[in-house]
C-alpha cells in the first residue's frame, strides 16, 4: 500500500489533539480510543497483539500484580516515572476483576513480543489495532523544548542570551507508522531527534514511550528501546574493524547473545533483513558501497531489537540510484517489524515516499502535523507551502512559475534568528499572509480535518489571495509537470 | 576589547600574586638555610649565627617576613642578598637586560629564516626545498642545546665572538661587540625555536592553501602573492602563533642553560648562582622576574590572536 | 526584479572572436547562437594513485554556447567536478589533463601555462563554488573582501544597486562583520554577484553551488543565477548531481557516468525522451517520478570501479546489456537531437 493512501485511510477518524492528550494523561473521560489506553501505563505493546478485550487486563498486569510475572520492561516504566504511575494505578483497580492466570499469560506474551528480535507478527498485530479503528503510539514527543546558551560577545554585559532550538514540540509515532519531521536547517529537527534518543536532555518536556517517560539518562533496556541512525553512514563504522565485528558489537554490549554463535545467527539474520547476505559480514567498511553501509547502519540499530527508529537524515548522502534503496527498505521494516520510525530529512520528495504522518518545523517549533498525504501534498501553513514549492521538480517544460522565491525584499529570505525570534508567529515577516495579530500573539495550534495547523490563518489558507497564487501554482505545476514527463 | 584587555592584566596580576607566594612559601619551609653557606666559623657561632639571621630579618614570624616581602616587591623592593648583602632589585635589574636582549637576538635569529623558509616550503610542497626543510628542522628539533654548546665552545676559535670567561660586552659599552658575542649562544638558544616555527608555519599554510577560500581566490584571478598575502597567511599565523607561545616558555628556560654554558651575566646565570649559594633572596627575586616576563609575553601572544583572528574576538569571551 | 542593468545587455567583450570555430555538423536548429563559447573535445582526467593512474574523465566533449545554462549531471565518482577544475586549470597536483581541445574565445586552454590562464580566470570565467560558507576568508571582514575582488567596482552605484535587488544590501551595510556573521544563503549569492559583477565574465562555472543549502534557499539561488543569465548574458556550465535542479535551470544536459559523457540533450528531450539507460534509471529513480502507488525502482549494484571499466560504464548494472558492452565503448552517436553513448542506440533506431 502506498504511504499516501495508507496516510489517508486510517487518520481520519481520530483527532491527533486527543491523543496527544490522552499521552498526556488529560484525555477526556470515557474517551474509548486506544492511545488513552495506551497512555495510561506500560501495556502499550499489548496494544500490538491483543484485542480491545484484552487490553483492560493489559492495564490490571501493567500496574499491579503483573509486575511480579518477571516483566523487565514493565518494572522499568514503574521505575522510572513517578508521575505516571498513579495514573495506572487508577486503571489497574478498574481492571480488578481480571483473573491471575490471564493477567499472567497476557504478560508473557507481551514481554515475548517486546523482547523478540525481531518481534514476530508484530506487523500483523498492528493491522488488527489498525483495524479497531486506532492509531497505537508507542513513541510521544511531549512539549519538548531545547534552550542552548549563546556564547557572549567579546566586552559585552547583559543577561545570558538563549537559542531557542526546539519551541514546545509535541508528537506521536505509532507502531508500523513512519513520521517524516521536515524542515530547513537551524529548524530543530535535529536536536529533536537526540532528545528522542537521549543524546541530548531537554530544557522542558518528557519523551515518552508507551506512555512512560524515557529519561535523558537511559538504562541500557532504556537505549534499546529508541535507536538513532546518524546521517554519515561511512563515518559509522570503525575503518579499521570488519563489519562482523561492528554487528557483533552492539549484542555483546548489551548482552543479548549468549556465545558468538547465537551473535553471529542474529548479525546473520538482520544483514538479510536488510536485504544484503551474510558475506558482507567478511566485508571491510571502505569495500562497501554507499548504499550497502546506509543498509547496515539500519542493520546494528535493528539488532539491539527497538520498538523505535529515529532516522537523521537517511538519504541525504546518499547518491540518487541507491537513495531509492533505502526508501524501499525502511518501507518494509515499518511493515515487517512494525517499527516505530521518525525520519528526519529536508528531502521533500523522500519524505513523500516515506511518511505516513508528517510534521513541517519551523523555528524550533512544528508548524503542521497531520497525515503526509495532506501535509506533503496540500499543506495548510504558509511556510509549508513555501518550503514545498522551493522544491525544484523534474519538470523540463517549466509550465509553472517554478521558483517560487522571495529575496528582493532586503533579508525577507533570510531565516531569523532564533535567539531573538519574531514576536507572535515567528513565520511572520515572511509570511505573504501576515497579519497584525502574527505579530503580536503566538498562534494556537488548531485542528483543521486531521491535521494540527499553528497559523491565525490556517482556514483562510484555502482560499486564494494575491501573494499565494504563485505559491499555489507553483505547487499545482508538480502535478501536471511530473505527469507530463511520464 | 578594552575591558578583555583590562581582564586579561587583572589575571596575570592574579597569577603573579600566586607565584610569588608559591615560591616565597617553598624556599622558606625548606630545610636548607643559607645560614649553612657561611663562612663556617660564623654558622658554627650562635651568637654570629643570631646576629645575621636577625640582621637579615630571619627571626621574624614567617607571615610578618612574607608581608614584608610583598609590601617590598610593590615599590620596587626585593630585599637583599643574603650572600653578599647586595640589593636584589639591582641585581635583577642588571641580569634582566642582558636575558631579554638574548632572547630577542635568538627570537629574530629563529624568526626570519623561519618565515621565509616555511613559506617557500609550502609554495614548493613536494619539491625539493620542501624535503630539505623537512630534513633541516628535523634535525635542528632533535640537536641537544647543551651538546650543541658545547661543540661551539670547542670548535670556535675567535675571542671576538666567544671571549673568555668575564670577556662579556655589555650593549651599553660595545653595540657590536655586544652582539657579536651574544651571536653564538643567541643560535643555539633559537635552534629549536626555529625548527617549530618553520614546521608550524609550513603546515599551516600547506592547509590555507588546500582551503575553499583560497581555491576561490585563486579561481577569481588572484596572483600568488595576492593569495599568500590576503588569504593564505592569516591562516597560516594563527597556529604558528599557538606554536610561539608555547616556544616563550622553552626560551625562558633555555636561557639557564646558554647562559651558565657561555658565561653570560643574565637572570639564568643569576639563578644558578643563587640557588647554588642557597641565596633565597636573590633566588626568589629571580624567579619573580622570570614569572613576570613570562606572563607578559603570553599576555602579548593571546592579544595578537585577537589582531590576527577576530573570531577570537566571540571565542576568547567565553573564557 | 528591480535591477539597474538592462535584460540581455551583454558586455561588449563578451563577444566571441571570430577564431571560433563552427559546431560540429549534424547540429539541430538552436535558438541560441551556432558558435560555442566552450568547446571541450576529448578531455580526460587522469589522478596519480598508490596503485597507479586513475581515470575521473574519459573523453569527454560538449559545447557550451553564448548565454546559455549547460547541465552536467552524475552521482558522486562520475568525473563531472573534474571537469569544471580542469577548465579552469585548476586540477590538483599530480593529476594530468589530456585533451584535443578545452577552446575558449578563441584559446586552446588545455594548452596554458599557468601564467597565462590567470588573467582568464575570473575575468572571463568566474567559478561558483559548492561552499558558500568557506569560500569566503573567514578571518576577514566581509567589506574588504568585496573590495578585493570588486575593486573600484564596489563604489559603483550601478553595482551597489544589483546588490541591493537581490538581497543583499544587509551584507553590504554589515561591512565589517566577518563571513561567520551571514547566513549560507547570503554568503552563496554574495559569492556568486562577486563572481558575476567582478568582471562580467562570459561563462560561470557552477559547481554544485546549491548542494549545502536549504530548499527555500536554493530556489532563491537559482532564481539568482537566471536573473544574472538574463542581465549580463553570461553563460553557465552548472554541475550538479541533483536533476530535478536540472531540468529547472539548463537548456541542455549532459548526463556523466563512470568518467564518460552517455548522453547529451536539450533538457525537454532529456526528459521527454532519454536515450542512454542509465538516463532512463536515473530518472525513474526519482520519487517525484513514480505514482504513489508504485514502489521505487532503484539501479542495483554501485557505480564503484565503473571508471576502470575497459567497455560501457554501465554495464554491469544495465539491464539491456549486450556482449559488447563489457568490451568496447560505444560511440557516441547522433539521434535526433540527442548524443548518445550506447551499443543499443543505433539498434533501437533503426528498428
Amino acid at each position: 500500500m502506498s504511504a499516501a493512501k495508507r496516510a489517508m485511510t486510517e487518520s481520519q477518524p481520530e483527532p491527533q489533539a486527543a491523543a496527544r492528550d490522552a499521552v498526556l494523561g488529560t484525555g477526556v473521560e470515557g474517551e474509548p480510543s486506544a492511545a488513552q489506553a495506551d497512555s495510561a501505563g506500560p501495556a502499550v505493546t499489548l496494544g500490538d497483539t491483543a484485542p480491545e478485550t484484552d487490553r483492560r487486563a493489559a492495564q490490571a498486569n501493567g500496574a499491579g500484580p503483573a509486575v511480579t510475572v518477571g516483566d523487565v520492561a514493565d518494572e522499568r516504566n514503574h521505575g522510572v516515572d513517578p508521575r505516571v504511575a498513579p495514573e495506572a494505578d487508577v486503571h489497574g483497580a478498574e481492571g480488578d476483576g481480571v483473573g491471575e492466570a490471564a493477567v499472567a499469560r497476557i504478560a508473557a506474551q507481551a514481554a515475548a513480543a517486546r523482547d523478540a528480535v525481531p518481534a514476530p507478527g508484530a506487523g500483523a498485530g498492528v493491522s488488527d489495532a489498525r483495524a479497531a479503528g486506532g492509531r497505537v503510539p508507542v513513541l510521544a514527543a511531549d512539549q519538548l523544548r531545547r534552550y542552548f546558551p549563546v556564547p557572549r560577545q567579546l566586552g559585552k554585559r547583559g543577561p545570558v542570551q538563549q537559542v531557542h532550538a526546539v519551541e514546545d514540540v509535541s508528537f506521536d509515532v505509532a507502531a508500523g507508522e513512519i513520521l517524516a519531521v521536515v524542515g530547513e536547517s537551524g529548524c530543530g529537527k535535529s536536536t529533536v531527534a537526540r532528545m528522542l534518543a537521549g543524546l541530548t536532555e531537554p530544557t522542558v518536556g518528557r519523551v515518552l514511550v508507551d506512555g512512560a517517560e524515557l529519561p535523558a539518562r537511559r538504562t541500557p533496556e532504556q537505549q534499546r528501546v529508541v535507536q538513532l541512525v546518524t546521517q554519515n553512514p561511512r563515518a559509522a563504522f570503525n575503518r579499521r574493524r570488519g563489519i562482523r565485528h561492528a554487528l557483533h558489537q552492539p549484542l555483546r554490549v548489551h548482552g543479548l547473545a549468549a556465545g558468538a554463535r547465537e551473535r553471529e545467527a542474529a548479525a546473520v539474520e538482520t544483514v538479510r533483513r536488510v536485504g544484503l547476505s551474510e558475506e558482507h559480514l567478511d566485508r571491510m567498511p571502505r569495500d562497501l558501497s554507499g548504499g550497502e553501509l546506509a543498509r547496515l547502519v539500519l542493520a546494528r540499530a535493528l539488532l539491539v531489537g527497538p520498538r523505535v527508529l529515529v532516522l537523521d537524515e537517511p538519504t541525504a548522502s546518499l547518491d540518487a540510484s541507491v537513495k531509492a534503496t533505502v526508501v524501499n527498505l525502511l518501507l518494509r521494516l515499518r511493515d515487517e517489524l512494525g517499527l516505530a520510525i521518525v525520519v528526519i530529512t529536508h528531502e521533500i520528495d523522500i519524505a513523500r515516499r516515506l511518511a505516513d504522518r508528517a510534521a513541517v518545523m519551523y523555528l524550533g517549533r512544528v508548524v503542521e502535523l497531520g497525515p503526509a498525504a495532506e501535509v506533503l501534498h496540500a499543506p495548510r501553513h504558509p511556510y509549508a507551502r513555501m518550503l514545498l514549492a522551493s522544491v525544484p521538480r523534474p519538470d523540463p517544460t517549466r509550465t509553472g512559475p517554478a521558483l517560487a522565491a522571495d529575496m528582493a525584499a532586503d533579508g525577507a529570505g533570510e531565516v531569523p534568528s532564533a535567539v531573538t525570534p519574531p514576536s507572535g508567529c515567528a513565520f511572520h515577516p515572511r509570511c505573504p499572509l501576515a497579519t497584525q495579530v502574527c505579530a503580536q500573539e503566538v498562534p494556537e495550534e488548531r485542528m483543521l480535518g486531521g491535521v494540527r495547523v499553528m497559523c491565525h490563518h490556517a482556514e483562510d489558507a484555502g482560499t486564494e489571495t494575491g501573494a499565494e497564487t504563485a505559491v499555489e501554482t507553483a505547487v499545482d505545476g508538480s502535478v501536471s509537470g511530473s505527469a507530463a514527463a511520464r | 576589547m578594552a575591558t578583555y584587555i583590562l581582564r586579561r592584566a587583572l589575571g596575570v596580576l592574579v597569577v603573579m600574586f600566586a607565584v610569588v607566594s608559591g615560591m616565597f612559601l617553598l624556599l622558606h619551609v625548606s630545610p636548607v638555610s643559607p645560614v649553612n653557606q657561611l663562612a663556617p666559623q660564623i654558622a658554627a657561632d650562635p651568637v654570629a649565627r643570631a646576629a645575621f639571621e636577625h640582621a637579615h630579618g630571619l627571626d621574624r614570624p614567617l607571615v610578618v617576613q612574607y608581608g614584608d616581602y610583598l609590601g617590598g616587591l610593590l615599590t620596587g623592593d626585593m630585599g637583599t642578598s643574603l650572600y653578599d648583602g647586595s640589593d636584589v632589585a639591582d641585581q635583577v635589574g642588571r641580569a634582566l637586560p642582558v636575558s631579554l636582549e638574548l632572547g630577542f637576538l635568538a627570537a629574530l635569529l629563529a624568526g626570519i629564516p623561519a618565515v621565509l623558509l616555511g613559506t617557500w616550503s609550502a609554495l614548493r610542497q613536494g619539491r625539493t626545498v620542501d624535503h630539505v626543510t623537512r630534513v633541516v628542522t628535523v634535525v635542528a628539533m632533535s640537536l641537544p642545546g647543551y651538546w650543541l654548546a658545547v661543540l661551539l665552545l670547542v670548535s670556535v676559535d675567535d675571542p671576538d665572538y666567544l671571549p673568555s670567561a668575564g670577556g662579556f660586552v655589555r650593549f651599553a659599552e660595545d653595540p657590536v661587540r655586544n652582539v657579536q658575542v651574544l651571536l653564538l649562544p643567541a643560535l643555539v638558544l633559537g635552534l629549536g625555536a626555529f625548527a617549530m616555527v618553520t614546521r608550524s608555519l609550513r603546515g599551516g599554510l600547506v592547509e590555507a592553501y588546500a582551503s575553499d577560500h583560497v581555491a576561490f581566490a585563486r579561481a577569481m584571478g588572484s596572483s600568488r602573492t595576492q593569495v599568500l598575502r590576503r588569504v593564505a597567511l592569516r591562516g597560516a599565523v594563527v597556529p604558528t602563533l599557538t606554536v610561539a607561545g608555547v616556544l616563550i616558555g622553552g626560551l625562558l628556560s633555555g636561557t639557564v642553560l646558554v647562559e651558565n654554558v657561555f658565561q653570560i651575566p643574565g637572570l639564568g646565570q643569576l639563578m644558578v648562582t643563587a640557588f647554588q649559594r642557597q641565596d633565597y633572596q636573590l633566588a626568589l627575586g629571580g624567579c619573580v622576574a622570570t614569572a613576570a616576563i613570562f606572563l607578559l609575553l603570553n599576555l602579548v601572544v593571546d592579544l595578537l590572536y585577537l589582531v590576527v583572528d577576530p573570531r577570537t574576538r566571540q571565542g576568547l569571551a567565553r573564557a | 526584479m528591480a535591477t539597474t542593468l538592462e535584460p540581455g545587455a551583454k558586455p561588449g567583450t563578451a563577444a566571441p572572436p571570430d577564431t571560433a570555430s563552427d559546431p560540429s555538423p549534424g547540429t539541430g536548429p538552436n535558438p541560441v547562437p551556432r558558435t560555442a563559447l566552450l568547446r571541450v573535445r576529448e578531455l580526460s582526467v587522469t589522478y596519480p594513485s598508490a596503485r597507479g593512474a586513475v581515470p575521473a574523465v574519459r573523453g569527454v566533449s560538449f559545447e557550451v554556447r553564448p548565454g546559455e545554462v549547460f547541465g552536467l549531471v552524475g552521482e558522486s565518482g562520475s568525473g563531472k567536478s573534474s571537469v569544471c577544475s580542469a577548465i579552469l586549470g585548476m586540477l590538483p597536483d599530480g593529476a594530468r589533463l589530456d585533451a584535443e581541445g578545452v577552446e575558449f574565445e578563441g584559446r586552446d586552454l588545455a594548452r596554458l601555462r599557468e601564467r597565462e590562464l590567470r588573467p582568464i580566470r575570473g575575468r572571463r570565467i568566474a567559478l561558483v563554488p559548492q561552499q558558500p560558507m568557506t569560500s569566503l576568508s573567514p578571518t576577514t571582514p566581509i567589506g574588504r573582501q568585496l573590495r578585493w575582488y570588486l575593486g573600484e567596482r564596489l563604489d559603483d552605484p550601478s553595482v551597489r544597486e544589483t546588490l541591493a535587488s537581490i538581497g543583499l544590501a544587509a551584507v553590504l551595510d554589515r561591512g565589517r562583520d566577518l563571513p561567520g556573521a551571514f547566513s549560507g544563503g547570503q554568503l552563496q549569492r554574495l559569492v556568486i554577484a562577486i563572481a558575476a559583477l567582478a568582471h562580467e565574465p562570459a561563462l560561470l562555472l557552477a559547481d554544485e553551488p546549491t548542494t549545502t543549502l536549504d530548499a527555500t534557499v536554493q530556489a532563491q539561488v537559482l532564481k539568482l543565477l537566471l536573473t544574472l543569465r538574463e542581465q549580463l548574458g553570461l553563460a553557465v556550465l552548472y554541475v550538479s548531481h541533483d536533476l530535478a535542479v536540472v531540468s529547472q535551470l539548463c537548456d541542455r544536459v549532459g548526463v556523466m557516468y563512470g568518467g564518460r559523457l552517455v548522453e547529451t540533450a536539450p533538457v525537454a528531450e532529456l526528459f521527454g525522451n532519454p536515450r542512454h539507460p542509465y538516463t532512463r534509471a536515473l530518472i525513474s529513480a526519482m520519487p517525484a517520478m513514480t505514482p504513489d502507488d508504485r514502489p521505487l525502482r532503484p539501479i542495483p549494484g554501485s557505480a564503484e570501479g565503473a571508471n576502470l571499466l575497459p567497455g560501457c560504464p554501465f554495464a554491469p548494472r544495465c539491464a539491456e546489456r549486450v556482449a559488447a558492452c563489457d568490451t568496447a565503448m560505444p560511440a557516441t552517436v547522433r539521434v535526433g537531437r540527442t548524443r548518445v553513448a550506447c551499443h543499443r542506440v543505433p539498434d533501437e533506431e533503426a528498428k
